[in-house]
């Protein structure tokens, strides 16, 4: 991993077309700026677990009887919002 | 490729193994799927796992429930699923059902699943902090007598 020093207002830039700016740090906390290409998906590393602990709780042991009915019984709801 | 999906899953894409060369967050070991659905369940579908064969996903078609919901995926990540055009492609929203007094849908629009129904590929992509998508948005029905 290469680690390198900035200043507030200094900028990295990775391969042609990507800079990260450090623009405040402010305690524990920095922000920063990233000016990429928009095919370049950007995302805090922490929302990969977010994702995955998302994925656990809407995963479904379809085993259960009440499992098999639940698809239906929101098929039929549906055409009636709130 | 900017894409606002209205396919219609045809039946190519039901009770035929789904491949998820990356998984699916959380289940590492889960990469290959397959899609079932009733008549009654329309147009919920589930996506079983084939290698853990207990675990399913309540999913549906984005259009379905956010009409004018879009997204951006990029020519690599399409690259993944082999590179589908935009009428093979279809997007499905992992849900979390509640049934009680009203029915609450639960739709992570965070993460959607791309799949590619000719190839049968699929991937569950992270949309950017940019697209200001939540992971656990709310839809909630009135249940019908």
């Amino acid at each position: 991993m290469l680690v390198l020093s900035r200043k507030v207002g200094e900028s990295v830039r990775v391969a042609d077309n990507i800079e990260l700016f450090i623009i405040a740090i402010d305690g524990q906390r920095v922000r920063i700026g990233i000016k990429a290409p928009k095919e370049v998906r950007i995302v805090r590393s922490e929302l990969a677990e977010e994702i995955a602990k998302s994925n656990q709780s809407a995963a479904v042991e379809v085993k259960a009887e009440a499992g098999s009915s639940l698809l239906s019984e929101a098929a039929r709801s549906v055409t009636k919002p709130v | 490729m900017p894409s606002t999906s209205e396919t219609e899953l045809g039946a190519e894409v039901f009770e035929k193994v789904l491949n998820f060369p990356f998984g699916i967050p959380g289940f590492p070991n889960a990469q290959r799927f397959i899609l079932t659905q009733t008549e009654k369940e329309r147009p919920f579908a589930w996506l079983r796992s084939v290698d853990q064969e207990s675990t399913a996903f309540a999913v549906v078609e984005a259009y379905r429930l956010v009409p004018d919901y879009s997204i951006d995926i990029s020519d690599d990540e399409l690259a993944e699923i082999g590179s589908p055009t935009p009428q093979e492609c279809a997007i499905l929203l992992i849900l979390r059902i509640e049934v009680g007094e009203t029915v609450k849908i639960y739709a992570n629009l965070r993460a959607p699943v791309v799949l590619n129904m000719t190839r049968r590929q699929a991937r569950q992509i992270i949309l950017s902090d940019a697209d200001h998508y939540s992971e656990s948005t709310l839809f909630e029905f009135g249940v019908k007598k």
